[in-house]
Parts: structure tokens; C-alpha cells; sequence
């Protein structure tokens, strides 16, 4: 696979404590599988203001609030990956970094 | 012969003398092999876990020693009955952890609930990994306070298998609320959804009361910047400052006085904005190994239909959920001041309303007002009084646990005003201790009150999840819910 860009990843859950770092190998998985060199940086929804140069944000929310979905950044959310579901979440990832939508990609 | 088993003796003693430290990672290390981890990702895991905990460690007893001095102030100068130090749940799930056969425990509580989800009995598996240390304390706290490790195994079952009754019965109707991104996914998290059937009970309440059944507060109106009571630093910073103003500051200024409130708040401070930090190390080394066991468990149960349960914070980004967020913070802090005996001074806890308060919102059709009508008459008052009353028993915890766990001075110090919003939990805490003759016929009544009024809301309320389900289809399809 073709080298890609180095990607800034945000994973956010409510308190970035917990279901934020359960989540980082399966999410590791996937950009691997997908062939992108990544970062990680890691932190509660009300810190995502706090990073200004990220590629990706996901997420275990289902819905952003306003204020966050200001920012612009892609959001996408990996709550399926504990259902073992990665295809939805690897699908959002690339319609994200690839065709460039923005904001909750459902 | 003699010399070996004393020195597997003293190697054991010195082990479990480590504390958690050493314990859980040599646990994750076992049981992640069991399981089919790689050993170089256990060993990371491991050390990962060991660096978590002795970070926490060294800053509890930096955020004690400066607690200890203020809370006798507050006596000896405002006799005040306030004593116990609310320093939020992240230490609290990090002492969950801490005990010698939490990872054990939980395991268990995975094995259970495949077999449960094979015979049909729930169908919700609960993957929702760190949250369980709710249960895993308070079985630590029957147990300390009872010497039982039996009773407290029972009632954590108990609990466990009503929170995934629970979790399955509002599956229905919280995928289309949340508007979840696939389908089968329900919130399993204890002491959240535990609040679902009485809150449907509050709105069918607030339908009949005049005024308050016109009364709808539009979220958009609420400013929904997170800011200040989303971030702990400033949170921690004000709130100790005040707290420092109150033990400290007296006329004439003393400089030194001013001094100690600013370093009070700098020091919960502190603690609020790291602890997390430490937490989310022991948490993530947790995550190898409750992948693998999510697959163990799926694996073994191909074609099978089951909900995932997730942790709440999949609902937390709602409008509504954030403006109560919000809202609820400064009226927690107001009501522990004027709620008669209570005990607690929230503080750690202040930025989690959001998620603790979910189901006395989405089960009031996102109705703000009522989901904080809600809160402030069922979930605070319960809360600080429940978390006030285990301080002494989590100080006993704390001893319990070894190793270089600091512990406060004095009977009781610190809670977290999670440990008391699963009342159902406490309950159960309070009647086993009634059986091993340590309780009060007082306290066992309290229990049963408590228990009463949660089951039978449940069962009132057995049919309203699928006619809720209803009601939000209806509205999502004539436009009457606005989509987040």
C-alpha cells in the first residue's frame, strides 16, 4: 500500500479515562489495516478544543455537541468495534481522511 | 523442606505486600496468556498498570495530607458537618482495581454473563470493562466490613445480573434515542441506568403536576460551551479555593490565610486534572486483555443475537445531557451545604453529572428542566448521603489493601459521589452486614425502603420501554424531535 501521510488521531471519550484507552488497540488495528502511519493523542470531549491540528477525531459518543462539531474536525465513532463491527468503523475512517467529509460521519 | 515453604511463604507475604503494584500486572500478565494475549503486550500492559498505580499513590498522599488540614478547619472554625471530601471516582475505579482479585473477579463476571446470554436468561453481553469496578469495591466493602467475601460475591451478583435484566430492557428504545450508529448496542453502565425506571416514574409524575408539565426549556437556549464545569482543573482550582476561603480566611486578612486557600486550590486542582492521567494507564493496560476476552466470548457464540452493552458515555454528547451537565454542578455544591447532616463536600465529582444524570433525562424525553427537577430530588440527596456514609468504610478499604496505599488519618476523610448513586448496591451492602450481625435493624429498613422503591418502579414500569420506543419513532418521523 501506497505510503500515506502521518494522521493526528483524537480519541475521545466523556473523561478520557476509559473507554478512550480500552479502545486504542482495536483502533490501532484498524489504521494499521488501513496503512496509515498515525499519532494518538488522547483526551476528554471538552479537550478536543485544546488540539487545533487533528486529521481525526473519534469517539465512543454517538451525537457531538454543538461546540465541538463547530471545530470542523471529522468525527467518527468507534462505539461498533466492541461489537466487533471494525468494516463500519474502517468505511467512516476513510470517508473521512480520503473524501474529506467533516463533522459526525455516520 | 521447612526452609522452602518458609520462603515461598515470605515470598508470597512479600507479593501480596506489594499491593497492586504488583498483583494486578502479574495478573494481567496470567490471565492475559490464558486468554491469548501476547506475552510482549501483557508485559507492556503490565508495567503500563504498575506506573499508574504508583503515580496515583504518590499523589494521594500529596492531596491527603493537605485535605486532612482543611476539614478539621471547617469543624473546629464553622462547625460545619460537612468532613468527607468527594474526590471523584477516578481514584475510586482505580481502587476498585487495586483489589488483590478484582481482574479475577470480572472475568468471572464475563463467564457469567456468556453463560447467562447461552441460556437465554439476558442478552446483553456488558463490555462496558472498567466500569465494573463498582461492583468490585463494594464486594470489597462487604466484605471488610463483614468478613465475608461470600456475601459480598452474592450480592455483587445479584446487583450485576439486575443492571443486565436493566440493560436489556432498555435496549429497545436507546439505539433510536441516541441514534446510535448500528443496531444491538444498549448502555450497561451500573450506576447510570439504574436511575431509568424512576425516571420514567418522575415523568409520569411532572404529566400531572400543573405548571411544571408546561414547563420546557429549550436546550439551545442553555449555553451549551462546556468550559468551565466540564474541565477539572478550573473546576478543582475554584471549588478548593473557595473550600480554602471558608476553613482559612478570617478578619483581619492574614497573608498566610490567603496563602493556604490559593494552596488548597492549587492542589485539588492538581489532583483533578492528573489523576486521570495515572488512571488511564492502569485502564488502557486493561485493554488487551478485555479485547481478547470480548473475542473469547463472541467466538464462542457464532450466529447468536445479543446487545453489546457500552459504557454512558455513548450518550453524553446530546444537547440536553450537556446543559444539565452543567447546570447540575454549582447546585450539587450549594446543596451539600444546605442539606441537614449531610457529610460530603463534592468536588471531584462535579464534572460527571453529565453522565450519572443521563437516564433522569432521556427517560423524561430530554426535558431539562425535569431531568434536573430529577436530580436534585432523587440522585443528589441519595448520593451525598449514601457516599457520606461509606467514608469510614472506604478508609477501612484503603488499610485493607496494602502495599504503599496511602491512607487518610482520622475515621474517614474521602468518597466519591459515585459510590453513592447505586443506592440499590448500597442496599444490598447494608443487608448482608444486617445477616453477619453487624448491622442495625435501622439500617436494614433503610435497605429494604431503598430496594422497594427501585424494584417496584421497575416493575410499574415494565411496559414503558417498548412504548417509549414507540413514541420516538413517531416523533422522529413526523419531525417533531430535533435531530442532534
Amino acid at each position: 500500500m501506497a505510503k500515506k501521510k502521518r494522521i493526528r488521531v483524537m480519541l475521545a471519550c466523556g473523561s478520557g479515562v476509559c473507554t478512550s484507552s480500552l479502545v486504542i488497540p482495536m483502533v490501532e488495528d484498524i489504521l494499521d489495516d488501513c496503512g496509515y502511519s498515525y499519532d494518538i493523542v488522547k483526551g476528554s470531549i471538552f479537550e478536543i478544543k485544546n488540539h487545533p491540528n487533528l486529521d481525526l477525531v473519534m469517539t465512543t459518543m454517538t451525537n457531538m455537541p454543538e461546540d465541538v462539531l463547530e471545530l470542523g474536525f471529522p468525527i467518527v465513532s468507534y462505539a461498533p468495534l466492541f461489537k466487533g463491527d471494525s468494516d463500519t468503523v474502517q468505511k467512516n475512517i476513510k470517508r473521512a481522511l480520503e473524501d474529506g467529509e467533516k463533522g459526525m460521519i455516520r | 523442606m521447612d526452609g522452602i515453604l518458609n520462603g515461598l511463604q515470605a515470598l508470597w507475604d512479600w507479593f501480596i505486600g506489594m499491593g497492586a503494584t504488583l498483583v494486578m500486572p502479574v495478573m494481567v500478565l496470567a490471565l492475559g496468556t490464558i486468554f491469548g494475549v501476547k506475552v510482549s503486550k501483557s508485559l507492556a500492559s503490565g508495567i503500563k498498570i504498575a506506573v499508574g498505580f504508583t503515580a496515583l499513590y504518590a499523589m494521594q498522599g500529596a492531596v491527603f495530607d493537605v485535605l486532612e488540614g482543611v476539614v478539621e478547619a471547617l469543624q473546629s472554625q464553622l462547625h460545619l458537618s460537612l468532613d468527607v471530601v468527594d474526590i471523584g471516582w477516578v481514584t475510586f475505579g482505580a481502587i476498585g482495581w487495586g483489589i488483590p482479585y478484582a481482574t479475577l473477579l470480572v472475568i468471572g463476571f464475563f463467564l457469567l454473563n456468556w453463560v447467562l446470554i447461552r441460556f437465554n436468561v439476558v442478552k446483553t453481553l456488558n463490555v462496558d470493562f472498567n466500569n465494573y469496578w463498582i461492583i468490585t469495591l463494594y464486594v470489597f466493602a462487604i466484605e471488610v466490613t463483614t468478613g465475608s467475601f461470600a456475601l459480598g460475591l452474592v450480592a455483587g451478583v445479584i446487583f450485576w445480573f439486575s443492571c443486565t435484566k436493566m440493560s436489556d430492557w432498555i435496549a429497545p428504545w436507546i439505539g433510536p434515542y441516541y441514534q446510535m450508529p448500528t443496531s444491538g448496542l444498549t448502555i450497561s453502565h451500573f450506576y447510570s441506568i439504574m436511575w431509568a425506571p424512576l425516571g420514567f416514574i418522575m415523568d409520569k409524575i411532572w404529566d400531572r403536576v400543573p405548571v411544571i408539565n408546561k414547563i420546557k426549556w429549550d436546550p439551545n437556549t442553555i449555553k451549551r460551551k462546556f468550559g468551565f464545569f466540564g474541565e477539572n482543573l478550573f473546576v478543582g482550582f475554584v471549588v478548593g479555593l473557595l473550600i480554602g476561603i471558608m476553613a482559612y480566611v478570617r478578619f483581619p486578612l492574614r497573608l498566610e490565610a490567603i496563602g493556604a486557600a490559593l494552596t488548597l486550590g492549587f492542589t485539588t486542582s492538581f489532583f483533578l486534572h492528573l489523576v486521570p492521567r495515572a488512571v488511564e494507564l492502569i485502564i488502557g493496560g486493561l485493554g488487551p486483555l478485555s479485547e481478547a476476552i470480548r473475542k473469547f466470548v463472541t467466538k464462542k457464540m457464532p450466529g447468536k443475537e445479543f446487545y453489546v452493552g457500552l459504557d454512558v458515555a455513548v450518550c453524553v454528547g446530546a444537547s440536553e445531557n450537556g446543559a444539565v451537565g452543567v447546570l447540575a454542578a454549582p447546585i450539587a455544591l450549594i446543596m451539600a451545604f444546605i442539606l441537614p447532616f449531610n457529610r460530603v463536600i463534592p468536588m471531584g465529582n462535579l464534572t460527571t453529572f453529565i453522565y450519572s444524570l443521563t437516564f433522569l433525562i432521556c427517560t423524561n424525553k430530554g426535558n431539562i428542566f425535569r431531568g434536573l427537577l430529577n436530580g436534585m430530588l432523587l440522585y443528589m440527596p441519595l448520593a451525598l448521603y449514601i457516599s457520606g456514609a461509606m467514608a469510614p468504610i472506604n478508609t477501612l478499604m484503603m488499610e485493607h489493601l496494602g502495599g504503599s496505599f496511602p491512607v487518610p488519618e482520622g475515621l474517614a476523610l474521602v468518597t466519591t459521589i459515585s459510590l453513592g448513586g447505586v443506592p440499590m448496591m448500597f442496599a444490598f451492602m447494608l443487608i448482608c452486614q444486617f445477616i453477619a450481625g453487624v448491622g442495625s435493624s435501622s439500617d436494614l429498613i433503610f435497605a429494604i425502603v431503598v430496594l422497594a422503591i427501585f424494584y417496584g418502579s421497575w416493575y410499574l414500569m415494565r411496559n414503558r420501554s417498548k412504548e417509549f420506543y414507540k413514541e420516538i419513532v413517531e416523533a422522529n418521523e413526523s419531525g417533531e424531535r430535533e435531530v442532534v
